[in-house]
């Protein structure tokens, strides 16, 4: 794909229109003590103005490296972005200087996370907080930045906003926190939010309510979301896109109504088909055999060939490629792909249900 | 509700309170309560999945635990297949354990590190006297295969285990006791998605071959409704709502129970649910509302909701609610009132 510099200036002017963020064969890694662990492999996808898109997956699919390598946070070392590029309109992130990416961070894009309250220092009152990532953000002076903070916090639904934001974040409860967390993250109108299990730690009548002011936030401002969660059923409500990741990899991408009516990806139809349905009544529910591979002895070729029912003699050797279907549907599975008789004799006969 | 009501109860919680004190100052003098369970009672039947669901803090694990006396009740009865549970002797109680067991929700924590998961089921099968010498490795090694694992594993230590496996493990250890009574906190919230229903199966494939009776302690509504029977709905220490799983999921009657079921996320994209959003957050059970505990959230309530707490009361159909709306107050010493045309949603 482009870079700033092979591209033409109509390219780029082009993408940016379109695309708010594009992800390119992004490569991340952590060196450990074990030896190198490839959490983030050539993941690519877009993020459209106003979009949300659902990033899905089990602990230690990526999921949180892709977000974390966005924004350049993570601690390098023992993380390492090894190849790709993040271009949010048009800028390589990869490539920006620590200056250039601060404006970018807060500014533009904003983050919140899954426990509200190691986000919050502890010793600060949450207009402290509020106060200070609005001043180092936005031209404001004075009483100003106050009358923002304060107006943020109400945007966000919290009642009695003028005398709880002299409050510290220990006087607040799980769902206000998150609150707080989203007020903050909101408070410069950034074009992208990437939130990470942002109701994991929430129940579900507070999960409501903030799933719910999400939705509303969106509406109203015109924010892209980057939504992550292990959770399906928030990913329906909330996505309008879903990648499905696993072990570091994007397997499956596709509309949420294509993705959830017409799985193509065999560890996405696991997934799906393993949860409970509160509309309907099965019986049994289906199940995935064994468990997520250990990052350090992953698996060759797909990953998921272990685990997967319809394993063949390819998948062991060779990680398939992206077959597209209809609408932007996008699948990295050898079923869907060209293959000698001798490539698709299966793997094994029967898959038992021993979790080794 | 099925057959279950002709039976004898094998579990039957009557007013069951547990409160912890509030130590505060130099001296430690306690201050207050946090009412964990308060005035909490139902039964479970021989054979059934009687599940309790409620947000954090609700109290029902420390229901769980205070019916097995993992932690003592600070009043109430525990009758467990006719015994009084808080009237037994030590030993007595012992024996009581070995035909109620708990798995707990971290199979983490719930194994000893440095032993053999096969040590581990040993010591609890010779402590309460299954089994003896060459017949205890045996057995061990029979229970870890029941449950999904295999025989040399029992020479293995927990961490060489994924999470799954080591709540099978747990679930073997529970198992190895044969009781009639497992009380499940949160089976399956530690582990992953693609492995929360392979034990949902094995739970469900246990309780078939050897007859066993669940109580099912969970925030999850959707696994609640694919493994349980009969529900109970709790909020801030108490019962408010107990019901047939079909009854409470087609038709909650509690508003409280009507917006905990409404605010589960639908996995169908192209659906959306009447929500009913509620306001504000749990009250801390420290400093509970008066009346009802639920008034300052529930959007139907009323003058006496704020001063009267409703009692958990039988409904014609023989479902339970604790609800103002449901038993009108003045109505308290007449035969229960069913308003259960009310609209739900």
């Amino acid at each position: 794909m482009l870079s700033i510099r092979e591209a033409g200036v109509t390219e780029i002017l082009e993408a940016t229109m379109s695309e708010l963020l594009q992800v390119r064969n992004l490569e991340m890694s952590y060196y450990t003590n074990g030896g190198r662990v490839r959490a983030v492999d050539d993941v690519s996808f877009d993020v459209k103005p106003g979009e949300v898109v659902g990033i899905v997956g089990e602990s230690g699919c990526g999921k949180t490296a892709v977000s974390l390598s966005i924004l350049r946070l993570l601690p390098s070392p023992p993380a390492k972005i090894e190849g790709g590029e993040i271009l949010f309109e048009g800028q390589d992130l990869v490539r920006l200087s620590g200056e250039r990416l601060r404006r970018i961070r807060g500014d533009d894009i904003a983050m919140i996370f899954q426990e509200p309250m190691t986000s919050l220092n502890p010793v600060y009152t949450i207009g402290n907080q509020l106060i200070e990532a609005i001043r180092l953000h936005q031209q404001l002076e004075g009483k100003a930045v106050r009358n923002r903070a304060i107006e943020m916090l109400k945007l966000v639904g919290i009642p009695r906003a003028d005398e709880v934001i002299d409050e510290y974040p220990h006087r607040f409860s799980g769902g206000m926190r998150q609150r707080a967390m989203i007020a903050m993250a909101l408070s410069c109108d950034p074009k992208l939010l990437i939130a990470d299990e942002p109701t994991t730690a929430l129940d579900v009548t507070i999960q409501a309510q903030i799933l719910e002011l999400m939705r509303d936030l969106k509406e109203r401002l015109h924010t892209a979301i980057i939504f992550i969660t292990h959770d399906l059923s928030v990913i329906a409500e909330m996505a309008d896109r879903v990648l499905v990741m696993y072990a570091g990899k994007i397997v499956e991408q596709g509309s949420v109504v294509d993705l959830f009516h017409d799985p193509q990806h065999p560890y996405t139809q696991g997934l799906i088909g393993s949860r409970p349905s509160m509309d309907v009544e099965r019986k049994r529910l289906e199940f995935i055999p064994g468990s997520v591979p250990n990052p350090l002895h992953m698996p060759g070729g797909c990953p998921f060939h272990p685990r997967c029912p319809h394993a063949m003699q390819i998948c062991r050797r060779e990680m398939p490629g992206e077959t597209q279907g209809e609408n932007e549907h996008g699948v990295r599975c050898w079923l869907h792909l060209d293959k000698s008789d001798d490539q698709a004799r299966p793997l094994r006969a029967a898959v038992g249900a021993a979790e080794e | 509700m099925s057959g279950a009501a002709e039976r004898q109860p094998m579990l039957q919680v009557t007013n069951l309170k547990k409160y912890f004190p509030i130590k505060t100052g130099v001296f430690s003098r306690t201050t207050g309560y946090v009412k964990a369970v308060d005035d909490v009672s139902f039964e479970i039947y021989p054979g059934e999945t009687f599940a309790l669901v409620g947000e954090s803090g609700c109290g029902k694990s420390t229901t769980g635990r205070t019916i097995l006396r993992l932690q003592n009740a600070t009043a109430g009865q525990v009758i467990f297949k006719g015994e009084d549970v808080y009237a037994a002797s030590g030993d007595r109680m012992r024996a009581l354990r070995k035909d109620m067991q708990i798995v707990f929700q971290d199979p983490y924590s719930a194994l000893n590190p440095r032993m053999t998961i096969g040590a581990a089921i040993r010591e609890i099968m010779r402590v309460h006297g299954i089994a003896t010498g060459n017949e205890l490795h045996d057995k061990a090694e029979q229970v870890l295969e029941t449950c999904g694992l295999q025989r040399h594993h029992a020479s293995r230590y927990p961490h060489e285990f994924s999470g799954g496996q080591r709540q099978r493990v747990v679930i073997a250890r529970a198992l190895a006791l044969d009781p009639s009574l497992i009380v499940a906190d949160e089976p399956i919230s530690a582990l992953d998605v693609s492995i929360q229903s392979q034990i949902i199966n094995l739970l469900e494939d246990l309780q078939d071959e050897f007859d066993l009776t669940f109580l099912f302690i969970s925030h999850d509504l959707s696994v609640v409704k694919h493994m349980a029977e009969r529900v109970g709905v709790m909020y801030l220490g108490k019962l408010v709502e107990v019901a047939g799983k079909r009854e409470l999921y087609d038709s909650p009657l509690h508003p409280y129970s009507q917006a905990l079921l409404s605010a589960i996320p639908v996995s169908d994209p192209t659906r959306r649910r009447e929500r009913v959003i509620l306001k504000g957050d749990v009250p801390s059970p420290a400093n509970p509302p008066s009346g009802c505990p639920f008034h300052t959230r529930c959007p139907y309530a009323m003058d006496v909701c704020r001063s009267v707490v409703p009692q958990l009361r039988r409904t014609d159909s023989g479902r339970h609610v604790a609800c103002h709306l449901i038993h009108p107050p003045e109505q308290h010493n007449g035969d229960p009132t069913t308003v259960e045309t009310r609209n739900a949603h």
